[in-house]
């Protein structure tokens, strides 16, 4: 009997979840996680948000960088790097 | 006699499963199915139902796919009661997704029983399979034209019965019918696999633990239904009559006719 990849997934859960002796009703819990989040597993967005942690930096025994994000436009010269001179041409031998 | 609203029509009492807990009453009475009626009957007792303002009907067995005559009997039913509720009973071994389809067109709802997992061939008295009735179960959601589910809990059975449930929500069951094994039928050859009634309330706070996965349920609670006055039911309602149940409401607005054609007031009573 032709089904769907889900349905033959499920099938195939069920089938091998009694096989080994487990228990079919745990498959609804996963089966209820899957009906709310899409059609197949995604990562959650909790995580992803927290990321980049501090307390990585720390364990990782590194400071902290705590200065402000500094925004370099296209063109923006920073005021602290001087002009360099460009050097004298070398004289011909 | 006026046909009350809600009929159930025991198309055929022939079977190809021999359930150990089948309620079905000719096991106990057998001349209620026979003969059995052939096509003109059947489209006769039809003729009456849609004469009588019957709302729904439910068509069942036997294993109502052994009659060759099935869907003459079915159009016919369609075109006499336009509007009625039509439902079919069937084990679910020769189901197919042709048939699905057949039925989806006559607007005919399916119902089926899941009878075991390791168990289901021991409670069918076959050498089949849960497989083929799970994967028929879930290709007729994708059908949209999805199958009802009714489970028999019993001692052989009573081990998986949560999976069972489980099992038959997640193939996409329409809904789904749980009752303890009746003392009836051929189940009285079987008295052995009947449930204490504390092990059918433990079953039922187990199933409604599940997590809630929106299919409707039911639970039958009968193990002896108290329309039932013939002589070996005297016997049963001392050992199986629960105090604190209701009346049957049988016979008020439901009534069966069997395979002979005869009127009973309810599917385990042999009386009309």
């Amino acid at each position: 009997m032709k089904l769907s990849k889900k349905n033959q997934a499920r099938q195939r859960a069920i089938r091998k979840a009694i096989a080994s002796g487990k228990s079919v009703g745990g498959l609804l819990a996963g089966a209820l996680a899957l009906a709310t989040t899409g059609c197949s597993p995604r990562p959650s967005p909790g995580p992803i948000g927290r990321f980049p942690d501090r307390r990585y930096e720390e364990q990782a025994g590194r400071k902290a960088n705590n200065e402000k994000p500094r925004r370099v436009l296209m063109g923006d010269v920073p005021r602290d790097i001087k002009d360099e001179e460009t050097p004298p041409p070398k004289p011909n031998k | 006699m006026r046909f009350p609203r809600h009929m159930t029509l025991e198309l055929t009492a022939k079977c190809n499963f021999r359930c150990p807990y089948c309620y079905c009453l000719w096991h106990e009475f057998p001349e209620i199915a026979k003969p059995e009626l052939d096509t003109a009957g059947w489209k006769a007792i039809l003729d009456k139902c849609a004469s009588d303002g019957v709302e729904d009907i439910l068509f069942t067995g036997g294993e109502t796919l052994l009659r060759p005559d099935l869907f003459p009997i079915l159009s016919y039913a369609r075109r006499r009661l336009p509007r009625a509720d039509l439902s079919l009973f069937t084990n679910a071994s020769l189901l197919e997704e042709s048939l699905i389809k057949r039925f989806k067109r006559r607007r005919i709802r399916l119902a089926t029983s899941l009878q075991g997992l390791a168990t289901y061939g021991a409670m069918t008295g076959t050498r089949r399979t849960f497989r083929r009735l799970l994967a028929i179960v879930a290709r007729a959601g994708e059908l949209h034209w999805p199958i009802s589910v009714s489970m028999t809990v019993t001692k052989a059975n009573l081990h998986e019965a949560t999976d069972m449930f489980a099992a038959a929500v997640l193939s996409g069951a329409a809904s789904i019918l749980v009752g303890p094994m009746m003392a009836g039928g051929r189940a009285l050859a079987h008295p052995e696999l009947m449930l204490a009634r504390a092990e059918w309330n433990a079953t039922k706070d187990a199933i409604r633990a599940l997590p809630d996965c929106g299919v409707p349920f039911t639970f039958c609670d009968e193990f002896f239904c108290e329309c039932r006055n013939d002589q070996p039911a005297a016997r049963l309602r001392r050992k199986w009559r629960d105090p604190n149940h209701k009346p049957c409401p049988a016979g008020r607005d439901f009534g069966v006719v069997g395979p002979a054609g005869h009127f009973r007031s309810c599917l385990h009573c042999a009386g009309a």
